[in-house]
């Protein structure tokens, strides 16, 4: 059934800290490759070496600027967008064939392939553009959380997240479960402030992003040449008022 | 949004199905009447329009052999609802072939087509107006501009088959009140995204963002689908012309038809209005903003 779970016991996610994220694209990279096989494989691109090259992606790494504002300078911003794993999905409501599902267990938003009838209106109900379609096999995909890893007793317990998780070399995602106010996760997301995306839609994302750190605020630039003579050491305060004269 | 032709078809060719089916069975409400040869071409009429509608929205499907699976969560989605009530129509329909005579099972038949016809285009409508992605079909304009398409599409249909001379007066006022709702509608749609970059990409305080390096440089799934921008380009032209086409045209040809009797100007109001409703639910997809394209 599509009928979303009341609560759910876990509230597995992903605390994505976009101060300190580089925009790599590792993430991106290693969740495509894990992914192309397993619980959501295959991933299948349409002309991959050909001129217009197209595949399906769960994880997008999008780069932004933004403009200064008041003491904050100008910088770039690298936003990695997947599923937010919502505690009220619509993609899941909207789905007619009960393909899509929310987990009672761990909250996880997952597809079953077998039953996806490929209207892609579940794709048109996600603000974030999680889901994407395969034409070669007629059905959408999404991000799994890597539900076939995060349980997977046949590798090391220490490997036991999600893909882009164990490839970010900056450490700017991480994994956890939101419902525990005492995990890493939530203790990050309450100090650094977690932001929801989009929250006036109300989707109630589980995925946390933690906004850039405030920077220092701007030091003069170099076309800036007029000097404060109260902020120099005496000796050079002195220089200036007789080289002023 | 990318306008599917499939979803377009469906819902114009169903949409005037559904009107023509339900202005058929609320003729046997007021008078006593047995079925003649035009009420078994319009039934039929009426089953052409809604089956090719409902034939050419499997059309997008990705896996058509298990499209049957959609009716299975009528519980939670208008998709799968839509599915199921637009099969409901077929019983009234069929079981009214089989009652020619005027009586009570015929009218209670009739009432049951006429509100599970209106069901169904509510539904369809529902979809769309449901999303919270695409502001737009959020307004109060979407299910009304629906349900009094279908109403006047059917009913310049059925003005076309029975030649019926007092319809003319209701017809032209569905027209000048679903061009008033088109309006707003579009007026609406012209305003920008409420919801704002920063928003989506979760930063506590508004700042002016601008794309810088997009995560793939040929077009994805994505953009071909909620990031369509054609429509913007020539979207005057094609509301000008869903007015003209739609409206202003099935009007004069109505009140020509009833003033100088003239029952084949029905005709010509009804592939018009048709074209013209065509056009607009085209707009209606195309020119959807989806929020994701707040992130390209």
């Amino acid at each position: 059934m599509t009928m979303l779970p009341a609560t759910t016991r876990k509230k597995l996610g992903l605390l994505i800290d976009l101060d300190i994220c580089v925009g790599c694209h590792a993430c991106a990279v290693a969740c495509k490759e894990w992914n192309a096989g397993g619980f959501s494989g295959p991933l299948p691109d349409e002309d991959p070496y050909g001129a217009k090259p197209d595949g399906v992606w769960f994880n997008r790494v999008h780069s932004f600027e933004l403009d200064a504002l008041g003491t904050q300078p100008a910088s770039t911003l690298h936003f990695p967008r997947s599923c937010l794993h919502c505690e009220t999905p619509a993609c899941v409501s909207v789905c007619p064939t009960g393909a899509s599902y929310k987990r009672e267990a761990d909250g996880i938003v997952l597809i079953d392939a077998d039953k996806c009838i490929g209207c892609k209106l579940c794709s048109w109900a996600c603000p974030f553009g999680a889901r994407e379609y395969s034409p070669s096999e007629g059905v959408m995909k999404k991000c799994t959380l890597c539900v076939d890893r995060i349980y997977n007793e046949h590798i090391p317990e220490a490997q036991r997240q999600p893909a882009c998780v164990q490839a970010c070399p900056t450490r700017a995602r991480s994994f956890g479960d939101f419902a525990d106010p005492d995990s890493e996760v939530s203790v990050r997301s309450r100090e650094r402030d977690g932001q929801l995306l989009m929250p006036e839609l109300d989707y109630k994302p589980v995925n946390r992003y933690l906004p850039p750190r405030q920077k220092q605020a701007m030091c003069s630039t170099a076309e800036d040449e007029s000097v404060n003579p109260s902020e120099l050491p005496s000796a050079l305060r002195w220089l200036d008022k007789i080289l002023s004269r | 949004m990318h306008p599917a032709l499939s979803v377009i078809f469906f819902s114009t060719l169903s949409g005037a199905g559904y009107g023509l089916w339900f202005w058929w069975a609320s003729s046997f409400l007021g008078h006593h009447r047995d079925f003649g040869t035009r009420d078994y071409f319009t039934l039929a009429l009426g089953a052409v329009l809604v089956i090719s509608g409902l034939l050419s929205s499997t059309l997008h499907l990705g896996r058509k052999e298990r499209a049957w699976r959609a009716f299975s969560q009528w519980r939670s989605s208008w998709l799968s609802r839509e599915g199921v009530v637009a099969m409901l129509c077929f019983i009234p329909a069929c079981a009214l072939v089989f009652v020619p005579h005027a009586g009570m099972l015929q009218k209670v038949l009739a009432v049951s087509l006429m509100l599970l016809s209106m069901a169904t285009v509510f539904c369809t409508a529902k979809i769309y107006h449901c999303l919270k992605t695409v502001p737009a079909w959020r307004h109060s304009t979407v299910i009304p501009v629906f349900l009094l398409s279908s109403l006047f599409t059917g009913g310049l249909w059925l003005a076309a088959i029975f030649a019926i001379w007092t319809f003319a007066p209701v017809l032209a006022l569905f027209a000048m009140v679903l061009l008033w709702l088109m309006t707003r509608y579009w007026r609406h749609n012209d305003r920008p995204l409420a919801v704002t970059r920063s928003s989506a990409l979760g930063l506590p305080e508004p700042r002016s963002v601008n794309v810088f390096e997009q995560p793939h440089t040929e077009a994805n799934y994505i953009t071909k689908e909620m990031v369509h921008v054609l429509a913007r380009k020539h979207g005057e032209r094609l509301r000008e012309l869903c007015r003209l086409l739609g409206f202003a045209l099935p009007l004069i040809a109505c009140l020509g038809a009833w003033l100088l009797h003239q029952p084949w100007l029905y005709s010509v109001a009804a592939v018009s209005g048709m074209l013209g409703v065509f056009i607009g639910r085209w707009l209606f997809f195309a020119e959807a903003k989806h929020v994701v394209s707040l992130y390209y």
